[in-house]
């Protein structure tokens, strides 16, 4: 093995130059420390005068502290001043209809197809904005629009019911002007290649009592609008996708069986070749390389879907894989197959290649447009849906780092505060903190070691299960790595037939039981925050309110509330001022007070009011959404330790660790900026996706 | 400027493998001497925190690395190493093989921060891990990773004994 001492030792000995002198140090630094004292002057001053006026009315003195909420809602301005679309974003969510069913990109705008509302949302790419929304009604009842589909100037909706019969709808790119052209049946798959375009669907044929449904498709000229006669495909089943290539047109029929993929002759409507695949087929895509097909097999009673991959030259299945998702839409990027879920395959092999857990549920419908994949997100209840923008670079990012954590594939990760590990994704309660469930695979987080999780509890456990809970840090043990992490163990680690108890230096105790217990323990990393300082991608701020406290300023995703901690105190008291009583919100992390739970709230300033502490009850501790900004004074510094953030922050932000005035030890991110009036600290809960926390970090600013 | 005494002590005693290091994670002699010059600028600013950190050498390899990992995007300087145009900011030191210089430049970004702190900058392997956030079990995989890749690369492959008997006809 090379000795790297002596390789690079001439490296250490190179004549670099000379130190930068001290004098030339320090006048950059005061240089800098003037611009920034000239600004901060004018910030005090205001300040100053502004406090004259009011300070006559303030009742209760605060300890030193800034108090009081500034809260602006930016999402008027965002409204009527798009900002252009940051490419390198994640997350970029823009309503569209009720539920989005296909979706795809042309002209520079993202044509999204809702079947619900059966209309088109047409969005701007550039602008992040909707430009219209377009009805495709075929000016009667029913219909059923599935699919899209682009030709020159021309966007194609498949399934729209007209008085004279079911039809196609063309929108015109340049005007949004709808046209309908009839079609023998109704279609329900279109594809278009050059000027011309095929539907497929199904058409009674016979006559008498000798009537069936065949699975058909028709050749319509986009030109002149004229279409071919019908082709009837002799399959008693539904065609429910469709793809021309060069090197013919392929049918994707469903079956409950296997379904049937046909390669069709164009130019004599022969059917040359068919190609069993799996039952209940749902989606087609086709390069003149390679055909994919998507399987929902929760059609049949089954939890999956599956993905086979056809080679078109030798019509003949190459691979198949299961899938832990419906692939109701798939989009090629590079070498990976991105299916709803999001999941992602080689685009050879079909190996899973595992993405991390922020991108499930994404995706019924998809599309890509060379830089981003945009993917739908579940609608709510009341019918509301989005799509989302997603870095294709970023997609990749993820599934390299998951790779390189060695994920099995299909398994479903887990973040919690500082870890992240992955269970497999048959593990049907991925998260509990009761131990008499008895379900299989159980995920037991963070309890105190008092509560009945604790190892020698009688009650049963399952036999498999991740058993995590606080207490307070182990010295000495077996150094041992968990995962990436360093850990220390108690037990023998030759012991074959025990498990050990893995210990992090931040108190958590690990163990894992059941037959993938190795696995789970091998994929042990650093998570929730840690993920959040790594380099990646930031969620798009479009809407977000900002919030200010001690003349700095920071954004927050809209939908959490804001929280004026001083402002909810209440304070009883006697004639002669004795306090006798207090209510009110407490600091998050308080013993029974506040804390960030699942939904987001932004904490503004420091409470008056106590929690009690310690508390006597046993406490779960749970990564939670939220964030709370308040002075630096409160802290105690010399139990803190600062490192600079490193990431797309206009202003100076140190990275904090220490208990920072929290009773309850809860996961997350601390960090420090130097405002006007003096240092504040922002406080992030862990479970705030990264690119949600990233882009809170780089929201923050120092007004003036 | 509040009282700095010691601060210069501090930098004489620690620029030199600082600077080294951080030429060698930049690829370029102009890159590292900028980054070096401004991590020792914020200790300077910061000097009143910084001294009594445990290890503020760590601190200022951690902010010279943040600024090259901000500054630089990992592609293009790997590209820019690899191609070394033959400007100033990108040759090698003048006492370095180019071959070992290109090997170095070659490795991936976490291989190159680990292999420079820990061979030029002297650090520890948890000081390594401090300063690059990661684990000390993942440094001594970093570092065994860009010993095996470096010995690919600059290890001539030996020749095989019926070429050498030819060659020595």
């Amino acid at each position: 093995m090379i000795d790297l001492d002596d390789l690079l030792a001439p490296l250490a000995d190179a004549d670099l130059g000379d130190p930068l002198p001290v004098d030339q140090i320090r006048s950059r630094a005061e240089s800098r420390a003037a611009g920034g004292r000239r600004r901060r002057l004018a910030i005090v001053g205001a300040t100053a005068a502004f406090a004259l006026v009011i300070g006559a009315a303030l009742v209760v003195a605060e300890r030193g502290r800034p108090t009081g909420v500034d809260a602006v809602d930016s999402a008027t301005t965002l409204a009527t001043e798009p900002e252009p679309a940051p490419v390198d974003d994640l997350v970029a969510d823009l309503p569209v209809g009720r539920f989005p069913y296909d979706m795809l990109v042309e002209g520079g705008d993202l044509w999204v197809l809702n079947n619900t509302s059966r209309d088109v949302t047409r969005i701007s790419i550039a602008e992040h904005r909707v430009v219209s929304t377009i009805a495709v009604q075929g000016g009667a009842p029913g219909g059923n629009a599935n699919r899209l589909v682009a030709t020159a100037g021309a966007v194609w909706v498949a399934g729209v019911s007209t008085p004279d019969g079911p039809g196609i709808a063309r929108i015109d790119t340049a005007t949004d002007v709808v046209t309908v052209v009839p079609t023998a049946f109704e279609p329900i798959a279109i594809s278009a290649r050059g000027g011309e375009l095929w539907v497929g669907g199904q058409r009674t044929v016979g006559s008498g009592g000798d009537e069936r449904l065949d699975a058909t498709v028709q050749r319509i000229d986009v030109g002149n609008l004229e279409a071919d006669e019908p082709i009837g495909l002799a399959v008693g089943r539904v065609p429910v996708d469709v793809a021309l290539t060069d090197d013919g047109l392929w049918v994707l029929v469903q079956a409950t069986g296997p379904s049937p993929l046909l390669r069709v002759d164009p130019a004599t409507g022969e059917v040359t070749d068919r190609i069993d695949v799996d039952a209940a087929a749902v989606r087609l895509v086709a390069t003149d390389d390679e055909v994919v097909v998507g399987a929902d097999t929760s059609q049949l009673g089954g939890r999956t879907g599956a993905v086979t991959l056809v080679d078109p030259a030798t019509r003949t299945v190459v691979a198949t894989a299961p899938l832990d998702a419906r692939p109701e839409a798939i989009v090629l990027v590079d070498d990976l197959i991105v299916t709803s879920g999001l999941r992602a395959l080689d685009r050879r092999t079909l190996a899973e290649r595992p993405l991390p857990a922020r991108y499930s549920g994404l995706g019924f419908a998809m599309t890509g447009d060379g830089t981003s994949l945009w993917a739908s997100v579940p609608g709510s209840p009341d019918g509301s849906a989005a799509v989302r923008r997603l870095s294709i670079d970023d997609v990749r990012a993820a599934v390299a780092e998951e790779a390189e954590l060695g994920v099995p594939a299909g398994w479903q990760l887990i973040d919690y505060g500082e870890l992240r590990f992955a269970v497999p994704a048959t593990w049907e309660v991925p998260v509990t903190e009761s131990c008499a469930s008895g379900a299989p695979g159980v995920v037991l987080l963070p309890t105190r070691s008092t509560s009945t999780c604790s190892a020698v509890n009688p009650i049963p456990l399952p036999e498999s299960v991740v058993w995590i809970v606080e207490s307070d840090p182990q010295p000495g043990g077996v150094p041992a790595e968990l995962g990436t992490l360093d850990a220390t163990t108690f037990g023998s680690l030759a012991c074959t037939t025990c498990r050990p108890t893995y210990h992090l230096p931040s108190g958590l105790q690990i163990s894992v039981t059941g037959p993938e217990a190795d696995a789970v323990l091998a994929s042990f990393t650093r998570s929730g925050v840690d993920q959040a300082l790594a380099d990646g991608p930031l969620a798009d701020r479009s809407g977000w309110r900002t919030v200010a406290f001690g003349g700095v300023s920071v954004e927050v995703p809209p939908g959490w509330p804001v929280v004026d901690l001083p402002g909810s105190d209440t304070i009883t008291t006697t004639p002669d001022g004795t306090v006798t009583g207090m209510s009110g919100r407490t600091d998050p992390g308080g013993c029974g007070g506040d804390r960030f739970g699942e939904t987001g709230y932004a904490y503004v300033g420091s409470s008056q009011v106590v929690s009690s502490c310690p508390a006597t009850f046993v406490l779960p501790v749970h990564p939670g959404v939220g964030l709370w900004i308040r002075s630096f004074p409160d802290v105690g510094h010399a139990m803190v330790e600062a490192r600079p953030y490193d990431g797309p922050s206009e202003v100076d932000l140190e990275v904090v660790s220490g208990p920072l005035n929290r009773s309850v030890r809860e996961p997350v991110l601390d960090v420090a900026v130097d405002g006007p009036d003096g240092p504040v600290l922002v406080t992030i809960g862990a479970r705030s996706d990264p690119a949600t926390i990233r882009a809170i970090l780089a929201s923050i600013r120092v007004p003036g | 400027m509040e009282d700095r005494s010691g601060f210069e002590a501090w930098y004489r005693a620690n620029h030199r493998r600082v600077l080294v290091a951080l030429v060698a994670v930049a690829g370029g002699v102009e890159l590292g001497r900028e980054a070096t010059d401004e991590a020792f600028t914020r200790a300077f600013e910061r000097w009143d925190r910084v001294q009594v950190m445990g290890a503020p050498t760590g601190w200022v390899y951690t902010v010279g690395l943040n600024l090259l990992r901000r500054g630089h995007e990992r592609r293009a300087l790997e590209r820019r190493c690899l191609q070394r145009l033959g400007t100033r900011d990108d040759a090698p030191p003048a006492t370095l093989a180019v071959e070992v210089w290109d090997a170095v430049c070659s490795l991936p970004r976490r291989e190159r921060e680990a292999t420079a702190l820990r061979y030029l900058g002297g650090l520890t392997d948890q000081q390594v891990a401090d300063a690059m956030g990661v684990a000390p079990g993942t440094v001594a995989r970093l570092l065994h990773d860009a010993r095996t890749r470096l010995a690919d690369l600059l290890d001539p492959a030996p020749l095989d004994a019926t070429h050498e008997l030819e060659a020595d006809r």
